[in-house]
């Protein structure tokens, strides 16, 4: 199994360059729409789409097994809620790319009667709650990070009268405007400091949009779609030329 | 609600209990400096990033390698960082053999679609499979078209391996290699324009012509490299028998055997079987180049073949080409 994975692995910047065309043709192919472009063109960006899609879906045959790999590698994690959201977020990208793979055996012929709108659908609303896993666990690091740069903050600084150890980190104090001002501060703070949780916080926000359009949940309009997708993964793509950049685990 | 609802909600009811197993050691916070701060000047090391530290997990020392390993595999940069630090362990080895810079997807996929091209033309005769010939041409087709936009970077790892071949001591491999790498580059090249031309980009392109082209490149890469393979076959046997290993009077032959009639001859013909027995990496080689050769020289009318021969011919090569992936010590090294 270990060596299925490397021998996976080998294809996935490939896979994320194909995306971020893929991506860049949808946002294309609603400029040339509001632009009043010739359907030649939008039917040669359409068809340029659809195969990069198909493409995708093809490298993608494996990936199944490399998310089951991962969840099986997160579950030996020591923190509670990252071990919970890291493993069941893999494990729902592992059913994601198995309807994937469902989706492109329909699309090839090799299987009959396969419904794609209804595989699609299945297949968004499993990379849906991977996504909103991940985010989960996006906002707990920021949270365990904001409150160690807090008591760091009120180690170094001296102790006043209107603060207090016993005081919650989460207590509003008298004047809302100031605190927020100071959380937001705080906030901007930790994630300069931590360039990959920011990365992913933004990738993982990008990605978003994509099944809550596709499923109708929020429907966002296919030029969107396509900024968001192109952006999540020119910054996927950062991640793997910078490695520093990717968050671990 | 349907199967694949009830597995999903039971799947992620499972996991939410497996993870909140209670037994597990408590998460503990700790400020370390960032391993990748040298990289960046904005964060130096004076700035350390609050990380979670993970506790300790009981893991053998192979374990911890692979882990390593597979935390970075798939980063380009972060590759040949690796190779440097890689120490000890056979397994990490191997697997840094592996990161390449020929994806090891697309050697599957050619497999993949000469085995269908191969099963296409062995069920055409059969009227009652008519469909499934049909399934196999489509799947190939589809990994055909896969293949070339998946290809679409590779003109760039030739160049580069042109400049490093070009640096090589021997004047023959040096000229091969050179040659063959510069050819597999403009095959590449014109492949990406047949690409172009067939997803619409270019549709002014001739594709007669420039497919012709990309065929005459592979031809001449492939019939370098053949070259290469003869020169090292050769030279293996010259110093085999130079090295005196092979003498006149063969010491395993029986006493009631027939006296060789030429016997340098016959000992010629010995030495290499036996030299390509101590380097099979080289035949491999030789075999898949070989292997490959009857597609250009189809593709140019040079050669005609069947179809089925050659999608067992290309089916042949692309499994040696995987079988050096996963072992590397049969790959051939310049």
């Amino acid at each position: 199994m270990d060596s299925w994975v490397r021998f996976n692995s080998q294809s996935q910047a490939k896979e994320k360059i194909i995306r971020a065309a893929q991506y860049a043709c949808t946002l294309l192919g609603y400029t040339l729409h509001k632009g009043g472009a010739g359907a030649q063109l939008r039917r040669t960006v359409s068809q340029l789409e659809a195969h990069m899609s198909l493409t995708r879906k093809l490298l993608r045959l494996g990936n199944s097994v490399e998310a089951i790999e991962s969840a099986k590698r997160a579950i030996h994690l020591s923190d509670s809620i990252l071990r919970l959201c890291l493993t069941v977020g893999h494990l729902n990208r592992a059913m994601y790319f198995a309807c994937d793979n469902v989706l492109w055996a329909g699309k090839m012929g090799l299987l009959c009667k396969v419904d794609q709108r209804k595989w699609s659908q299945r297949s968004f609303k499993y990379y849906l709650f991977a996504l909103i896993l991940n985010l989960t666990r996006d906002v707990y690091e920021l949270h365990l990070l904001m409150e160690r740069e807090a008591r760091r903050g009120a180690a170094k600084s001296p102790p006043s009268r209107d603060s207090s150890p016993c005081t919650a980190a989460w207590a509003v104090p008298p004047d809302p405007s100031a605190w927020l001002r100071g959380r937001l501060s705080l906030l901007a703070t930790v994630l300069h400091n931590n360039p990959p949780l920011l990365l992913d916080l933004l990738k993982n926000t990008c990605d978003l949009f994509i099944p809550l359009d596709r499923l109708a949940i929020y429907p966002t309009g296919t030029g969107f779609v396509g900024a968001c997708g192109l952006a999540s993964s020119l910054l996927a793509l950062l991640t793997i030329v910078h490695p520093w950049l990717k968050l671990k685990p | 609600m349907s199967v694949i609802e009830v597995a999903f909600f039971f799947f992620n009811f499972l996991a939410f209990f497996k993870t909140l197993d209670t037994n597990r050691r408590a998460f503990f916070l700790k400020s370390e400096p960032r391993r990748g701060a040298t990289r960046s000047p904005s964060f130096a090391l004076s700035r350390p990033s609050l990380q979670l530290e993970r506790a300790p997990r009981a893991t053998s020392g192979p374990r911890r390698a692979m882990e390593a390993l597979q935390n970075v595999i798939n980063q380009s940069q972060g590759r040949d960082r690796l190779l440097r630090s890689v120490r000890g362990k056979t397994k990490a080895r191997k697997a840094a053999f592996l990161a390449q810079r020929r994806s090891s997807f697309a050697r599957l996929f050619r497999a993949t679609q000469f085995a269908s091209a191969l099963c296409a033309h062995a069920l055409r005769n059969h009227s009652r499979r008519k469909e499934l010939v049909s399934k196999f041409k489509s799947l190939e087709a589809n990994l055909s078209g896969g293949r070339k936009l998946f290809r679409l970077g590779n003109a760039i790892d030739a160049g580069e391996a042109a400049k490093r071949s070009a640096r090589l001591s021997d004047p023959v491999l040096r000229l091969c290699l050179t040659a063959a790498n510069v050819n597999r580059a403009l095959y590449l090249m014109c492949d990406n324009a047949l690409w172009a031309a067939g997803a619409g980009l270019l549709p002014s392109l001739d594709r007669g012509r420039w497919g012709a082209g990309a065929s005459r490149f592979y031809l001449l890469s492939l019939l370098m490299s053949l070259t290469r393979d003869a020169y090292l076959i050769l030279r293996l046997a010259l110093r085999r028998a130079r090295d005196g290993r092979e003498t006149i009077s063969h010491p395993e032959r029986s006493p009631e055997a027939a006296p060789a009639v030429i016997p340098h001859l016959d000992a010629s013909v010995l030495l290499l079987p036996r030299s390509f027995k101590s380097h099979p990496a080289l035949v491999l080689d030789a075999v898949k180049n070989a292997c490959d050769l009857s597609i250009p020289l189809d593709r140019l009318g040079i050669y005609r073949s069947d179809p089925g021969a050659l999608a067992f011919c290309g089916l042949l090569s692309s499994l040696i080409g995987i079988a050096t992936l996963v072992r590397p010590e049969l790959r051939l090294k310049a």
